[in-house]
């Protein structure tokens, strides 16, 4: 293997054969003949971003493991010189399959999916004129109409009112009146939310309702107060329909709360930035537990398939059948007296199962799929379900890159999908199908143009989300623990408030002011609130929006960069104290871009085994100073040290323990050269102006949006967009196109 | 509820406990003798609810004795006549809060007053849920609290034609103090309960032939390399395939769960089918002893079930308050009450063909059927002269024939229910309204 990848010239050098001979005596044991890996020794490929210097003093002091006096000093050189030329930084020897792999959809683009594909006849929720809160409307209650007579109507922008004995407005009779709150939720991030409505009188609350009863039915009360719950999965950066009916008959005390608990949250008031006035159409999103996907290599994809997963997208699917053959007038346009229901009935299903394919069908395929399920003693609804069931089963849907490999020539079917996929995890929509059928998605300029317009949709900023999420090490992680009895205003409520403090500077500047890679990792702006504001000692504006954050200088907290988010500073820190290791694998992955390897042997840091009056600083520097574990925490201790002043909390301190603090710290980069940092900010500027953090960066968003490994396209140019973005040629938002571009018109042939 | 020995017995005496036990425990005395456990006579109860009062004249018989005769609405009950009891003259007597449709129909079975609340009535003050528990709950809770009476469920409540809300109108069994119990409506609902996702099983089965000719079309479209996926995928379908062709996972069933229709909508023109699927399903969860108790709830209180079937397009409850000189809309409320007779006669058959299992006799030997309304008229809104009529002997009452009850209160009724299964309640929902104790209905 070695000889013909590595060409004669390496033969030529007499070295570079003692090298070999080195290699093959004392590491191809565990190793491999050549740097491959050995099953139950070392099995991973020997590739890394170390220097060559670092790599020969590591194999001087550590090598071979089972006696390293063996090979020492000029050995050790010839050897590292061996293993770094010929396959140390040429991972893509050991990648089995460089090519596009068949997979099935993961969960997010199975729920994708087929919540739209649903929407392609219910209609895509968009809020198009977004205005935070609740419409509320305010009745006089008059006998059983109880919307009879409106007072008035108003934004309210959450619901959280005490009105006592008293109406919910002046004027308003105080024994009988009702309101009705209208509008949308807008959760950011997927997953099982619960909603709460507590209240000693009748409430109604409807979640996304299109069939069925409301979502919370508690009409009935005697004016005792009690609190009603119901759990739902939603989709994130998704609009859903919500009303609260609401209503006071008589009982002595009248109040409301609208809360829910989010995924990675606690429990709370609905803040308004999630709830807007615009009424939404309702989406399908199914309820049913799908089993987590493989990301044994950093990123969500469908390799794998069993019983649990097919049982669970069979559940799935039936969830879906139903619901269609519930809403089947709704979904196909027609009603009971139409004398063209089964013709629109039929139509509707052929177009479901298209966009379903994600292809134009054959006649053959037509008769197969649809007309041989339309019978004349079958009810419509019968047909219905069985059509729906066998296309969400069907490998047609489920594996959606079949195409691509079936195909010699790609046509703009592949490269659509691939762009729905890779923007939104989702399928190509109606607007696609007819540009496809127009034959409006041939030319270079087309397809560019295209996904100029997928950019700009709600749901890449969910997907994007969902990245930054992942990225930042954040989906579906617990919030910070910080201890209570240190920091007593360090709650739970604080740490939500972080997090969305992050997750929402993100998402506008990506989105709103397209900020460029720098200004990304510099995060010169901090979102807070008056919680947030007054734990880290900022200046809080009087005057406040609706949602209560604002955006200040970061540098008037200490927070600039995005590594010291007090959010990231906190979920990387032990209860009562700092981790500068959690600190340093993170800065080290994230920010700087470093591979880094798990530890060899697993090694728990007890603060009670070392001297009280040390510093963290001291007892990390003890507990790593070992020779094979510093090959690795040279650049985790440097990267952690740097953040030592900031508290477990993230908060910017001056002394630790009435001392003045150590931050100083050297750094090896990754071209061998030694750095000095005095702290935070140099370590940003060393990112800022290297290209390795970008690079791994890039592949990470490309594998994340493709949940395919980027050397599989031709057409991809990590290192040329790596420039552009260490240039400041690229927004991220264009980073984002230009690879769902790429990658998805990766083997097509443009018309001229 | 604690009694000292003196009130047992008296309670004990008023319901006339030997001759009520006599007919059942005759019945199987051979199996009492060699295994007390098992010989216990099983004892079922069903409530069946029909809304918006019936038409007096036409409902109720003029004699009182064993010769009572059947008017037009208790024709179809004809055949059952010497295993009916029909309770006249016996009135619901809570009072407070609610309008007599919703006390008519929550204080039905629970016997005592609604808590002040919310829910405005027709005309009257509002009212919230009662304030106790259903006599149905009761006793299932009874039986469920022994284990040699004990089923896997204790009561289950179907619905037919009942719709998405949650009021006063719309439950008659209740848990306790605002504790509603919705009945299941939708009888795939009910089947999925009861025995598992057989159905979705079915349904499931019905696609894998062509699933798996999927799968092989685009596997063979795919270089070599890319078709592992695609082939375990197939292996996954098979194996679905052999799972779900045992269809319900339940195993030592009694009687095979009922065969479903495909595609029965929960709508209003399937009113018929859809409850006698749930009649069905009834039954067959009794012979699988699944539950000892059950309600059959036919709409609600107020319900506008439109009758195509029956020839009537005007909506039930509207029709009910017609008053009595509109004879078309007399005729329509007298075909529609009929029409629930014979969906009674119905079950009533079904149980008296349906050997209970185990014991002697059939299962309506082994069950009281009560059919019941929450008003005594429509278009008078009277909570007196509430229909009960009572069939089966399962609770040991003397049956064949018509009993007047004097004008009580239904409170006693429910209490002579709990006696009849061995649960001596001195009271139930209303003290008040219970003096005299339980009803002697033997």
């Amino acid at each position: 293997m070695i000889a013909s990848l590595c060409g004669a010239n390496i033969w030529s050098s007499p070295e570079l054969n003692k090298g070999k001979e080195l290699y093959a005596q004392y590491c191809a044991e565990c190793h491999g003949q050549g740097g491959e890996g050995v099953e139950d020794e070392f099995s991973k490929p020997l590739v890394g971003d170390w220097p060559l210097q670092k790599l020969t003093d590591y194999i001087g002091k550590t090598m071979p493991d089972y006696d390293p006096d063996e090979v020492k000093g000029k050995d050790a050189e010839l050897v590292s010189r061996f293993i770094y030329q010929s396959f140390y930084q040429r991972p893509e020897l050991f990648r089995k399959e460089s090519r596009i792999q068949l997979a099935r959809l993961t969960n997010r683009q199975f729920r994708q999916s087929v919540t739209d594909l649903f929407a392609q006849f219910e209609g895509q929720p968009v809020l198009s004129k977004p205005v935070q809160g609740l419409k509320g409307k305010y009745y006089n209650a008059e006998g059983m109409n109880k919307r009879k007579k409106m007072h008035a109507d108003q934004i309210d922008p959450f619901i959280n009112f005490n009105y006592g004995e008293k109406a919910a407005l002046e004027g308003m009779n105080p024994k009988k009146f009702s309101v009705y709150w209208e509008g949308s939720v807008l959760p950011r991030e997927s997953g099982w939310y619960e909603f709460f409505v507590k209240s000693p009188n009748g409430f109604e609350l409807s979640v996304n309702r299109s069939i069925g009863p409301p979502t919370i039915d508690e009409k009935v009360t005697a004016g005792v107060l009690r609190e009603k719950n119901t759990k739902l999965y939603l989709l994130g950066g998704r609009p859903y329909p919500i009303q609260l009916n609401y209503f006071k008959f008589d009982d002595p005390n009248a109040s409301i709360e609208l809360s829910w608990k989010t995924p990675v949250g606690v429990k709370e008031i609905i803040p308004s930035e999630y709830l807007f006035t615009q009424v939404v159409p309702p989406s399908f999103v199914s309820q049913q537990k799908l089993p987590p996907d493989d990301a044994s290599h950093g990123y969500e994809r469908g390799i794998q398939v069993d019983s649990t997963w097919d049982e669970s997208i069979t559940y799935a699917a039936l969830e879906a059948a139903k619901f269609a053959g519930i809403r089947m007038l709704r979904l196909a346009r027609t009603n009971e007296k139409d004398e063209k229901k089964r013709e629109k009935i039929i139509t509707f299903a052929k177009e479901f199962v298209r966009y379903a394919f994600r292809e134009r069908l054959s006649a053959g395929e037509v008769d197969h799929y649809i007309n041989s399920k339309f019978g004349e003693d079958v009810p419509l609804h019968i047909s219905i379900e069985k059509i729906v069931l066998l296309t969400l089963k069907s490998p047609r849907f489920l594996y959606p890159e079949w195409q691509s490999l079936a195909k010699k020539n790609k046509d703009p079917f592949v490269v659509a999908s691939r762009m729905a996929l890779y923007f939104w995890d989702s399928i190509p929509d109606k607007r696609i199908h007819s540009l496809i059928d127009r034959d409006q998605l041939l030319k270079e300029w087309q397809v560019e143009g295209q996904a100029k317009v997928m950019l700009k949709d709600a749901r890449t900023k969910a997907k994007f989300n969902d990245f930054m999420m992942h990225w930042l090490e954040m989906k579906n992680k617990e919030l910070p623990t910080i201890s209570l009895k240190k920091y007593p205003e360090f709650n739970a409520a604080l740490a939500l408030d972080l997090r969305r403090s992050l997750l929402s500077w993100i998402e506008k500047s990506i989105w709103e002011k397209t900020i460029s890679w720098q200004e990304f990792l510099s995060m010169d702006q901090i979102q807070v609130n008056e919680r947030i504001a007054k734990f880290y000692e900022a200046p809080y504006p009087a005057e406040n929006n609706s949602s209560g954050f604002v955006e200040l200088n970061a540098s008037v907290t200490g927070h600039r960069g995005l590594f010291t988010h007090p959010y990231i500073l906190a979920s990387h820190s032990y209860a009562e104290e700092s981790s500068p290791i959690h600190r340093g694998v993170f800065t080290a992955r994230k920010i700087l871009g470093r591979a880094l390897r798990p530890p060899t042997e697993a090694v728990s840091f007890r603060n009670a085994d070392f001297n009280p009056n040390w510093t963290m600083r001291q007892k990390v520097t003890e507990l790593t100073k070992a020779a094979n574990c510093m090959s690795c925490h040279d650049q985790i201790n440097s990267s952690g040290f740097v953040l030592e002043n900031f508290d477990a909390t993230g908060k910017i301190r001056t002394q630790i323990q009435g001392k003045p603090i150590d931050l100083k710290v050297e750094y090896l980069d990754s071209k061998g050269e030694k750095r000095e940092f005095q702290d935070a900010n140099d370590l940003l500027q060393h990112a800022l102006t290297s290209s390795q953090p970008a690079k791994s960066f890039i592949s990470e968003l490309f594998m994340h949006l493709a949940k395919q490994a980027a050397p599989s396209y031709d057409k991809l140019e990590i290192n040329q967009l790596a420039k552009m973005l260490n240039e400041g040629e690229l927004s991220i938002q264009e980073l984002y196109l230009k690879l769902c571009f790429q990658g998805a018109s990766d083997g097509f042939a443009y018309a001229k | 509820m604690k009694l000292n020995p003196i009130h047992r017995r008296t309670a004990l005496k008023q319901l006339g406990l030997s001759s009520l036990s006599l007919p059942v425990l005759s019945q199987s005395s051979s199996l009492f003798a060699k295994d007390a456990k098992n010989a216990a006579p099983k004892q079922r109860l069903i409530v069946m609810f029909s809304p918006n009062g019936t038409i007096p004249d036409q409902f109720w018989p003029e004699k009182i004795g064993e010769d009572f005769e059947h008017k037009t609405i208790l024709k179809p009950l004809e055949p059952f006549h010497d295993k009916m009891l029909v309770l006249k003259n016996l009135h619901n007597k809570v009072r407070g809060d609610g309008d007599n449709h919703m006390r008519g129909m929550s204080c039905l079975l629970t016997g005592i007053e609604l808590f002040p609340g919310n829910v405005m009535g027709g005309g009257n003050t509002p009212s919230g849920w009662p304030k106790g528990i259903s006599i149905d709950r009761e006793i299932s809770k009874h039986l469920q609290s022994q284990e040699e009476t004990r089923t896997r469920f204790g009561a289950l409540h179907f619905g037919v034609g009942v719709q998405d809300t949650a009021d006063p109108w719309t439950r008659m069994s209740y848990d306790g103090p605002n504790q509603p119990v919705t009945p299941l409506a939708d009888p795939y609902d009910a089947y999925r309960k009861l025995y598992g996702n057989v159905r979705e099983k079915k349904q499931v089965r019905s696609v894998l032939e062509d699933l798996r000719g999927d799968l092989n079309k685009v596997a063979n479209q795919l270089p070599e390399s890319d078709r592992k996926l695609l082939i375990e995928h197939t292996q996954l379908v098979n194996r679905m395939d052999q799972e779900y062709a045992n269809g319900s996972s339940l195993s030592n069933l009694t009687a095979k769960p009922p065969e479903l229709p495909e595609g029965l909508r929960n709508q209003n023109d399937n009113l018929p089918q859809l409850g006698r699927l749930q009649i069905d399903m009834l039954v067959n969860s009794f012979v699988n002893d699944f539950a000892r108790v059950a309600t059959l709830q036919y709409t609600k209180s107020v319900g506008q079930a439109k009758m195509n079937w029956l020839d009537i397009d005007d909506a039930h409850h509207t029709l009910s308050h017609e008053p009595d000189k509109n004879k078309d809309a007399y005729d329509k409320l007298v075909r529609i009450n009929t029409w629930f007779a014979e969906e009674l006669a119905y079950l009533l058959k079904k149980l008296e063909t349906t050997p209970e299992p185990g014991q002697k006799g059939s299962m309506l030997d082994h069950t009281l059927v009560i059919w019941t309304n929450e008003l005594g008229k429509g278009n008078s809104h009277t909570l007196n002269h509430i229909p009960f009529v009572l069939a089966g002997n399962g609770f040991g009452f003397r049956m064949g024939r018509s009993m007047d009850c004097e004008n009580n209160a239904h409170n006693r009724f429910l209490i002579s229910l709990a006696h009849a299964v061995g649960h001596p309640l001195e009271t139930f929902g209303n003290p008040a309204l219970c003096k005299g104790g339980p009803l002697n209905l033997s």
